[in-house]
């Protein structure tokens, strides 16, 4: 246990607008392997913007705007520090029901000449639906030339486990996380199925010709890595791909992903169903992937961001994982792709948090999950 | 146990116990089943150990599904054995299977998906219905028990 000076300037329900406190907290510190406890910051936490309905993804424009996807279907505007209060125009119909709406939303890398973003979403109807990725061009204030590049096959009637995050690599290529749909976790070891997969594609479309089962007969093209849940966040480190996925009842992952490999749902997992019986009474087998670390009882991971930022040195190289259940962000602290150590920030928000992201200018950015829902940036604290 | 106030809540206690220790079993040899599928051999041991894990771990929660969806069910079957013929136990079985797998549907409605693993597919879903159906069954026979005067 170690203590920890926060300054708290919130919005989202917690005190008056711009009016900071400094709050000593006792904060868990946590130690897994051979690590060491981490160093605490200081830090403060402001409202960006608020009144969003369950924000699910942010994305950095060049200029310092930001796009948020609201899972009700709507994709708003941060500008010039501002929420716009109309929702950007030419986006996609989609299926809203419990977990099933607008999912993330990407930027491209060279958006500055393409003017490209990337939205994934939850299509279809209640007998028929799956998840989908779309591009358009994006003018600034509305979505035009929105085409679809990837449709999730089967369909299912489910509305729940789509997945849904996107990230690009660094040759360009898009890797989209694709859940198991709920009551077809069994399709995740199925190479025919979508469904429970990590897919990679070309931004537009296309298949990229050195993934890891193009021209095989028993398997879809689009696999990059087969045998996950629920995975709601994915992020390309210098160290590799990780990714995060919810386990049922515990047994929440963080894995690091590697092209062609098997990681284990549900034949494998330090979960057990929601109902107490087993998903599986193994949690290890021989050509399946082990996580970098499992979390149980679930802390319910929903987004994930690598962070090479100015503003906290000491973050440099860490990942975070925001939290639902534990409405926390967790900082994994990680070497040669082995988590070290692990923090539990920013419970004194008491928020349900959907996402985290590393924004361009340094800070930590954090949606929290609520009908009322806000965008927060986290700075270092001022000086007194 | 002649008395109809006690034979009647006597044999909902068994056929609520019945379907808990059945539905749960069933449903884990199809859970596994599903695992064998993809080149995981679960031996007669792990069946075992994983079959009394779940009966332990999902069989208070599926009494409470079976006790519920049971209520009406055989409230209706024995109102309606006054004109239906044929044997008391069938129509209670039958009562009983119908049951678990309309609150199994409605449960999945709700709630976005199902929440007894081994009733995702349409033959799990029978063998769901098939472990109830014995505990309907077991109902009637504890319902026509009389102890010898």
């Amino acid at each position: 246990m170690r203590g920890r000076r926060l300054a708290v300037c919130p919005g989202d329900g917690l005190e008056a607008p711009r009016v900071k406190r400094l709050l000593q907290l006792s904060v868990l510190v946590l130690c897994t392997g051979a690590g060491v406890p981490l160093a605490a910051l200081e830090y403060e936490v402001e409202t960006v913007a608020e009144g969003l309905a369950f924000p699910w993804s942010l994305a950095f424009l060049p200029g310092g705007d930001m796009l948020v996807t609201e899972r009700e279907g709507r994709l708003r505007i941060i500008r010039d520090g501002r929420l716009d209060p109309t929702p950007i125009t030419g986006v996609p119909d989609t299926y809203v029901q419990d977990q099933g709406g607008f999912f993330d939303i990407l930027v491209d890398p060279d958006f500055t000449a393409n003017r490209q973003v990337y939205l994934s979403y939850a299509h279809g109807t209640r007998s028929a639906n799956r998840l989908a990725v779309g591009r358009a061009r994006f003018d600034g204030a509305a979505l035009s030339g929105f085409e679809m590049i990837l449709m999730g096959e089967p369909d299912k009637d489910t509305p729940n486990h789509y997945g849904g995050r996107m990230a690009f690599l660094a040759d360009g290529t898009l890797l989209i996380v694709s859940g198991d749909g709920f009551d077809y976790r069994e399709q995740a070891l199925d190479l025919k199925s979508l469904l429970g997969k990590t897919l990679r594609i070309g931004p537009d479309g296309s298949l990229p010709r050195d993934n890891p089962f193009i021209g095989r007969d028993d398997a879809r093209p689009e696999i990059w890595s087969y045998g996950h849940r629920n995975q709601q966040g994915i992020v390309a480190t210098p160290d590799g791909v990780y990714l995060h996925e919810h386990g049922p009842r515990g047994g929440d992952e963080l894995n690091r992903i590697e092209p062609g490999k098997n990681y284990g749902w549900p034949a494998i997992t330090y979960g057990i169903d929601y109902t107490g019986s087993y998903i599986s009474p193994y949690t290890e087998h021989p050509g399946m992937q082990q996580p970098v670390l499992y979390w149980t009882p679930s802390i319910a991971p929903a987004g994930l961001a690598y962070y090479d930022g100015n503003a906290f040195p000491e973050w440099r190289g860490d990942l975070f994982v925001a939290t639902l259940v534990e409405r926390s962000v967790r900082r994994v602290d990680l070497e040669n792709g082995k988590a070290v150590g692990e923090e539990i920030l920013f419970t004194e928000l008491g928020k349900r948090l959907r996402d985290v992201r590393a924004g361009p200018d340094g800070y930590l950015y954090l949606l929290t999950d609520s009908p009322e829902g806000s965008v927060l940036r986290v700075k270092p604290a001022a000086e007194p | 146990m002649n008395s109809p106030w006690l034979r009647i809540p006597a044999a909902y206690v068994v056929a609520v116990a019945a379907a808990a220790v059945l539905g749960c079993a069933a449903s884990t040899q199809i859970t596994l089943n599903g695992l064998s599928g993809f080149g995981i051999d679960v031996p007669l041991t792990d069946r075992l150990s994983a079959t009394v894990h779940d009966i332990a771990g999902m069989g208070p929660f599926y009494a409470q599904i079976a006790a519920v969806a049971f209520l009406p069910a055989f409230a209706i079957a024995a109102f309606l054995l006054r004109w239906v013929p044929g044997p008391r136990p069938f129509w209670f079985a039958v009562a009983a299977g119908g049951a678990i797998v309309t609150a199994i549907l409605i449960v999945r409605y709700f709630v976005g998906g199902t929440v007894i693993g081994g009733a995702r597919t349409p033959f799990g879903l029978l063998t769901q219905a098939l472990a109830c159906g014995a505990a309907g069954w077991l109902f009637a026979r504890v319902m026509a028990w009389k102890r010898p005067e």
